[in-house]
């Protein structure tokens, strides 16, 4: 019998674990990089165009994560502590942008620049206007991630800095010990900016994922397509480094989590003001605007009929690569978090590790799953060719946000209660599934639903991997929106962002419900 | 005018619960008065609506003759009213030193940088343990801990201490030194103390006068030595059989 | 409520189905063609010969690395059977890698062979034109521009130009045949006047639509399908045929591409015979595709001018593969960069 504790004590199980799971992670990225050593390109990849083009997408990574910070960090203190009229349903809407394909947000925010008249040098074009679609996506993430982490600061504490100093002081106090989870959010954010070629591309404003969709779709030239996606990890590793290694282990002492009493939503006048304004100014910012611009050609017809012709097509495709995704990741992800178990050097190095994931352009791990299935024996299909390879890679992609999860839920599960279990003789299995797995449930529920929703509006990995007629929404509507009346392009993005939201409010009142019974996320 | 706090028919409900019922109190200045009773009877939840944290359901609290809580409403916020509290579980701020903490405490007030560090590290040096200034809470021991909220709380020369609960998880000797502490710095603040415990040794090391809680209600109060003397009440009858365990005669 | 076990089953089986299997009475069809017209030439297919088409459409180039890598990644175990491309150097590229098989469909004969392989890797049906697009509030029609070289030389049309991505889709194919046909230097001199009369570079053929069609821009050239679409949502566009005194007017012929050592070979010879029937150009042309039928007795669509109302360019299809491919990497790298807004 293996005794519980073993989840509480050093062990070379944790790192093999840790290892094996990061390496399936990177594993589809593989093939292509190995063309580079093997065959390599006839092409320099790092040139002169890479590198402005990794400068610009520098500059707008940069100037996203300081927006993103400005503007959501107060947002995300004063909206986790204190309550105002519409306040769920301003923060529901706010997590439109994380679950939509960017893309579709910078087409938006371009429509509704050409409808309002403004000139095709200003504001919402060129480097603005791609760092604008990026903050849509960046503000939520920040105010999320800040909200979240001001719900796990305790009462007292608040208390205690409202008897001092009032709610100015309640503010500056939350406000600090919120930053390292906020800057976090905002640098995971900024990276992602470097690997999505879609904002800048239409915006105006290449970057250097720009210049890897040139060598997949203009050149087809795999070899080169890979080497710049190894520089693209270079850079990233070079800007993620210090964030692990400054911000990572506040962090991950906030993944711990404790067992508190948190903080009751204040009623405060003036508070309660700020917080509703600075919601409702970020919401039309990051969603109304582009919303407006995507949604206008239905002011003059609503195609019911054809879009929900599509849409009963692709509905349960889209449904099983997300859940599949959601699944698996949120699974993986807590087989992670218990290996990494309270060690702060395994913390430290797998948060690196999550950045460098979620760098990697999608594009690259779909083609060496590709390439993988067709080297594969053909009994390897229904995992290598199927709907469950989607699922498969999108849950590789987003296993950071399952790990983060995951680790914050294990964190707040004492040692003690393993200890006991082990003087009492309780087998590690039993643990597990009696008195460790109930309590992380919840949290993997909610990073299942989260995935879910994030996989599915990731369209480029979707329209490499799917098998052949099993399209999703977002890959139909990608597929549809070049020559498609605009009204039907705009029907099918509605009911998308429609069906997301409600999903979203499902996986809220979830949340509630769980918190009801007394079970903490 | 009352100099002090007052309780009028004070009442909290939470949902369907009533935490307090039709309570009715007064503290005066340069009291030290323990609230006692079992767990659950609501004797935080007079220290939280005497801070002013949170809000009565019925009845009125005055502070020198003044309303300041009334049904549904606080009139004047926890850090106008004078006061400092140390929590059960301290509320310290993770992220910040030992001595961020204490200047905390001073915020609320308008002092120069100059006599924020002053009274910081005078703070400090009064509940001993300067020496750890510059260490996070998660780095010193649990009455390290307590004395650094006590530092916080004093700091800002309130004019009434509350402290719920703050020596749990202590042991006897660490307590008995801290016990011994703050009655000299109440002492020698003149500062007005309410002390919520359940343990008769903080009562009576720390208070002269003592209320009774039972499930909302006040059952009993008046001199401690009193109340002990003659114990109307179970628990007052447990504590005077555990004081004479503790003091043979 | 299904108990969590059964859920997870259900998704286990939903989540391996899916695979495409060598499979009797079905074909996979990649398809770069759009899908809202490739889609019902799939189901005529399925409706008159019971083949099951599992089609798989593809985004616009620039928004995804798209189909194209799919199946030269696949070469070795390909799923799909047939390769439906909207234009012949995407074919010609998977010849160059070769993903395509040798195939001469019957139906081939009446399509004018200038528009296939003559080696026979892929076949011409259906085409699109490139063609000028302008917005009817901002330019009348006698000073609509009549030539591509208007876009680098008329002065009036400074700023005023849309122009997609020369790296990617058809706007690629243009730019090749502009360099195959006036040579480097003159095809290097054009595009330099592009530069010069502050030609606006957008990413895709159907943004130039959109932007011409809301009046962001006042002239762009995109495909006939493009324009097509904006003139049926009634917008205020019409239409040029450029350089009909001059280069000619590009063709963009579909391809289709049989597959080498695909699933299911017999059933992709029998769709790719059906893509190159007359029946199939004329669904093509009377449809919202707009096409132009490449075989002579078929009517094309009334919204656009027939083959022989037009001067094609002169252009050697194969030959623009291999051009593009050099350009792609050098100086249309350069330009692009150069004319981002």
């Amino acid at each position: 019998m293996i005794s519980c504790d073993v989840l509480e004590k050093p062990h070379a199980w944790r790192s093999v674990t840790v290892i094996a799971i990061l390496a399936a992670a990177f594993a589809p990225a593989l093939p292509l990089l190995w063309e580079v050593v093997s065959e390599g390109s006839s092409q320099s990849a790092l040139d002169a165009s890479f590198w402005a083009a990794s400068f610009r997408s520098v500059a707008v990574a940069t100037v996203v994560v300081a927006a993103a910070l400005v503007l959501g960090v107060p947002t995300g203190v004063l909206a986790g502590l204190y309550d105002f009229p519409g306040r769920r349903p301003l923060l529901a809407l706010l997590a439109i942008p994380l679950v939509i394909p960017s893309f579709l947000w910078a087409i938006g925010l371009s429509q509704f620049r050409i409808h309002v008249g403004l000139s095709s040098d200003g504001i919402l074009s060129g480097f603005t206007g791609t760092v604008l679609a990026f903050l849509c996506w960046a503000i939520s993430l920040v105010i999320y991630m800040t909200l979240v982490s001001a719900r796990r600061l305790s009462k007292s504490q608040i208390e205690a800095a409202r008897i001092c100093g009032g709610e100015r002081l309640v503010f500056s106090c939350a406000t600090q010990a919120l930053l390292p989870a906020a800057i976090l959010a905002a640098a995971l954010a900024g990276i992602l900016t470097l690997a999505d070629p879609g904002p800048g591309q239409i915006l105006g404003y290449p970057g250097v994922a720009y210049e890897i969709l040139l060598s997949f779709s203009a050149s087809y030239d795999f070899a080169l397509a890979a080497k710049q996606c190894a520089g693209l990890t270079g850079l990233v590793l070079i800007l993620s480094i210090p964030v692990a290694v400054f911000i990572a282990p506040n962090v991950a002492v906030g993944l711990l989590g404790r067992d508190i009493v948190s903080v009751p939503l204040a009623k405060d006048n003036i508070c309660a003001w700020a917080a509703s304004l600075l919601l409702t100014f970020n919401v039309i910012l990051a969603v109304i605007l582009p919303l407006t611009g995507i949604v206008r050609p239905l002011f003059t017809g609503f195609p019911a009929e054809r879009a929900l012709q599509e849409v009963g097509r692709t509905v349960l495709n889209t449904f099983v690569y997300g859940l599949t995704a959601g699944v698996l990741a949120a699974v993986l992800g807590t087989i992670l978090a218990i290996a990494v178990g309270r060690e702060k050097t395994l913390r430290g190095s797998v948060v690196v590790a999550m950045f460098v994931i979620l760098s990697l352009p999608p594009s690259l791990s779909a083609l060496g799953i590709v390439k993988m299935g067709t080297l594969a024996p053909a009994w390897l299909d229904p995992v290598l060719r199927g709907r469950f390879t989607v699922g498969l890679a999108s849950a590789l992609k987003f296993l950071p946000v399952a790990a983060v999860l995951a680790m914050r839920s294990f964190g707040s599960t004492s040692p003690s209660q393993c200890l006991v279990a082990a003087i009492h003789g309780i087998s590690v299995w039993r643990y597990v599934a009696r008195i460790l797995g109930p309590a992380i449930l919840p949290s993997a529920g909610i990073a299942c639903v989260v995935i879910a929703l994030l996989a599915t509006a990731e369209v480029g990995t979707a329209l490499l991997l799917r098998p052949p007629g099993a399209d999703s929404i977002p890959v139909q509507i990608f597929t549809v929106m070049a020559n498609a009346p605009e009204a039907l392009v705009a029907a099918l993005c509605f009911m998308y962002v429609a069906g997301t939201a409600v999903l979203l409010m499902l996986g809220w009142s979830m949340t509630l419900e769980f918190r009801r019974h007394g079970r903490r996320i | 005018m009352a100099a002090g706090f007052e309780l009028r028919s004070v009442s909290r409900v939470y949902d369907d619960f009533a935490a307090l019922s039709d309570v009715s109190l007064r503290i005066e200045d340069g009291e030290r008065l323990a609230i006692i009773g079992p767990s659950g009877c609501g004797k935080s939840t007079i220290l939280r609506l005497l801070a002013g944290v949170d809000v009565p359901t019925g009845g009125q609290i005055l502070l020198d003759g003044s309303v300041v809580s009334e049904s549904g409403r606080v009139r004047l916020p926890p850090h106008r009213r004078g006061i400092a509290m140390v929590f059960q579980d301290l509320a310290l701020w993770p992220n910040l030193s030992i001595l961020a903490n204490v200047k905390l405490g001073l915020a609320g007030h308008r002092l120069s940088s100059k006599e924020v560090d002053y009274r910081a590290a005078e703070a400090l040096a009064l509940c001993k343990i300067e020496a750890i200034a510059d260490r996070r809470p998660a780095a010193i021991s649990g009455g390290q801990q307590q004395r650094a909220a006590l530092a916080r709380a004093l700091a800002g020369a309130p004019r009434f201490l509350f402290l719920d609960e703050p020596f749990s998880g202590l042991d006897l000797v660490t307590k008995a030194a801290l016990l011994k502490d703050i009655s000299r710095l109440v002492d020698a603040r003149n500062v007005t103390l309410v002390l919520v415990t359940h343990d008769p040794l903080e009562a009576t090391s720390l208070c002269h006068s003592a209320v009774l809680v039972d499930r909302g209600r006040i059952e009993t109060s008046g001199r401690l030595e009193e109340l002990l003397d003659q114990p109307k009440t179970e628990l007052l009858r447990v504590f005077k059989h555990v004081m004479k365990g503790l003091m043979p005669e | 409520m299904l108990p969590p076990s059964k859920a997870l089953s259900l998704l286990i089986l939903l989540a391996t189905s899916g695979v495409a299997a060598a499979a009797q009475g079905e074909v996979v069809v990649y398809a770069t063609v759009d899908d809202i017209f490739a889609r019902p030439i799939a189901e005529q297919f399925t409706a008159s010969t019971g083949i099951t088409v599992k089609l798989v459409p593809d985004t616009e180039e620039t928004k995804s690395t798209g189909l194209l890598n799919r199946a030269i990644a696949e070469k070795n175990r390909p799923q799909a059977d047939v390769f439906w491309n909207g234009d012949p150097i995407r074919a010609e590229i998977l010849k160059l890698r070769g993903v395509s098989a040798r195939y001469r469909s019957p139906n081939a004969a009446g399509l004018p062979a200038e528009y296939s392989d003559p080696e026979g890797y892929w076949t011409g049906f259906s085409a699109r034109i490139r063609v000028i697009l302008y917005n009817t509030k901002m330019i009348r029609e006698e000073n609509a521009p009549t030539s591509i070289f208007d876009f680098a030389n008329d002065n009036s049309l400074r700023g005023k130009v849309c122009f997609a991505n020369p790296l990617f889709g058809t706007t690629s194919m243009q730019a090749a045949a502009i360099f195959a046909i006036l040579g480097d230097s003159a095809g290097r001199d054009y595009f330099e006047g592009l530069t010069r009369n502050r030609v606006r570079m957008v990413s895709s053929n159907g943004e130039v639509r959109r932007r011409v069609a809301e009046g962001d821009c006042a002239v762009g050239i995109a495909d006939s399908d493009d324009a097509y679409e904006a003139i049926k949502d009634k917008k205020p566009v019409a239409v040029v045929y450029p350089d009909e005194r001059g280069i000619g007017t590009l063709l963009i012929p579909n391809a289709a591409v049989l597959i080498a050592n695909s699933p299911n070979p017999e059933n992709g010879k029998r769709f790719i015979d059906y893509l190159l029937s007359a029946e199939t150009e004329r669904a093509l042309a009377e449809g919202d595709a707009a096409q132009i039928p490449l075989r002579p007795n078929v009517k094309g669509p009334s919204s656009m001018r027939g083959l022989n109302d037009l001067r094609p360019m002169k252009v050697d299809y194969r030959a623009l593969g291999a051009k593009l491919d050099e350009l792609s990497r050098g100086f249309l790298k350069q330009w692009a960069d150069k004319n981002r807004p």
